[in-house]
């Protein structure tokens, strides 16, 4: 009877890999998993080996001239020790660096600029409450009553679209994705609009002319991560130009 | 779900007017020259019960007073398959190919511009649909194109003219109908921006009224259009009978 069973073909559980939901936790206890730490572990002690050999090996009169600026700074290498970070570049530098920094953002925003456009006329929030102010005119109370109850009464879409209850369930979901798209874009956009203005007035900060700040918004002075308020608020001395 | 219908067609209140449900959530009207834009618009094809290819085109409010009015839940447009309608203001034909598109084969649209630079887009709309008419001529003399133009059932105008109201009349006097109908786009500030924007509207009615214009309903175009009003209504409506009632 025992040997009738064992003959009777069994399902064969192979090990499941880590679902990607659960990737967070890392690998698993089995042979495939087994392999690929053992590789990474492998790879990082042959690292260790090489750089330990090199510095074992190393050269004690060997220079470059670089060696007498660069250093460590913070336990970390720095090329240059002697100049501080903000004074490596000089203004003519900064302010093309800055130049080029906005115009990657302006490229940036126009992209979100003109996917919007694109994709603004399809949706049309048909369903929704309408914002608009509507009048209607009578010639008496009756015949205004009359009106209203016929307006109130109709819905935009009449109907007609047949389909299965899958298919709608389906469709709404993927309308509702792309409101929601277009909400990020358009808010995208937004921010970036803002962050290029002040990146702006930063590089005019940095050009020449006798300047005076009049206004201080807070937070709108440049910080990449707050790009909510508006800027500074600046005025230059006039200045006679043949 | 690949593969399969990824838009449903609707049809809407209006007559000749669709919505397409799927990634889109747009109005749309079945397009009569198939695989052609006119001005870049989205095109959805869809296949009927028997097998055939309709396709449509997307109406955006942002470019067409007329559809932003449908949006905001106008009570009756009037312009339906088969219509007759005179198009005043009819700039490059953006809007005229929606309303040629609702009007059909069995309908016409007069389509009147004064100027020639947008008046050559419309031409080229134009010569493609059979039934837009488009008439390069200045609104305010309807005599000088009364030879093109038949008895229409509905104006449309979108003239952003300060005289609007007088043009529209001019016209009515000329082409329309008895018991025709008209829809008007108010633009505030074309007409006057010193005072606000529902007082004009107001005036504008008025002037209407006196013309034997009897309008029915008025609404805004937000959010499309800031300060805009679509205006519609009947002309020369014959007298209403009182219902005899039952003592």
């Amino acid at each position: 009877m025992s040997s009738f069973k064992k003959a009777i073909k069994r399902r064969a559980h192979q090990e499941r890999a880590q679902p990607s939901s659960r990737e967070r936790l890392g690998l698993l206890e089995k042979h495939k998993d087994y392999v690929l730490r053992a590789r990474d572990y492998n790879r990082k002690k042959d690292t260790l080996r090489v750089l330990r050999e090199k510095a074992a090996n190393r050269n004690p009169d060997e220079f470059y001239f670089k060696m007498e600026r660069s250093g460590f700074r913070d336990g970390v290498h720095a090329a240059r020790v002697d100049v501080e970070d903000d004074q490596r570049y000089t203004p003519e530098e900064l302010r093309l660096m800055k130049m080029q920094d906005i115009n990657y953002i302006r490229m940036k925003a126009q992209v979100e600029r003109r996917k919007v456009e694109k994709i603004q006329p399809s949706l049309q929030s048909i369903d929704e409450t309408k914002r608009n102010k509507h009048v209607l005119f009578a010639e008496d109370v009756e015949d205004l009553r009359l009106k209203a109850a016929m307006v109130a009464e109709k819905k935009e879409g009449g109907g007609g679209g047949e389909g299965k209850e899958g298919l709608r369930r389906h469709l709404n979901k993927a309308r509702k994705a792309a409101y929601r798209e277009l909400m990020e874009r358009k808010e995208r956009a937004q921010k970036l609009r803002m962050m290029l203005q002040k990146m702006a007035m930063e590089k005019e900060l940095l050009g020449k002319g006798d300047k005076r700040l009049v206004h201080v918004n807070k937070g709108g002075d440049g910080n990449e991560d707050d790009t909510g308020g508006q800027c500074s608020v600046y005025v230059w001395k006039q200045e006679r130009k043949r | 779900m690949k593969g399969g219908a990824r838009v449903v067609i609707e049809n809407h209140r209006h007559e000749g007017i669709f919505i397409a449900r799927g990634k889109e959530d747009a109005l749309v009207t079945k397009n009569m020259v198939t695989g052609e834009s006119v001005y870049g618009e989205k095109r959805i094809s869809v296949e009927g019960e028997d097998g055939t290819k309709v396709e449509y085109r997307v109406w955006n409010p942002f470019r067409s007073k007329l559809a932003a009015a449908v949006l905001g839940g106008v009570d009756n447009i009037w312009i339906k398959p088969g219509s007759h309608v005179l198009y005043l203001g009819a700039a490059s034909g953006t809007t005229v190919s929606h309303v040629s598109d609702i009007v059909g084969p069995t309908g016409v649209v007069y389509a009147v511009e004064f100027s020639h630079r947008s008046g050559r887009d419309l031409v080229n709309m134009a010569k493609k649909r059979t039934n837009v008419i488009p008439i390069i001529e200045d609104a305010r003399h309807p005599t000088r194109y009364r030879m093109l133009v038949g008895m229409v059932d509905v104006i449309f105008a979108d003239v952003a003219q300060p005289d609007q109201a007088r043009i529209v009349a001019l016209n009515a006097h000329h082409f329309l109908k008895n018991g025709g109908h008209f829809v008007i786009s108010i633009k505030a500030n074309c007409i006057d921006s010193t005072v606000p924007a529902e007082a004009v509207f107001a005036r504008e009615v008025k002037k209407l009224q006196q013309e034997q214009f009897k309008p029915s309903e008025q609404l805004t175009l937000e959010p499309y259009e800031r300060d805009h009003a679509c205006v519609v209504g009947g002309y020369r409506m014959p007298k209403k009978q009182k219902k005899d009632v039952p003592s």
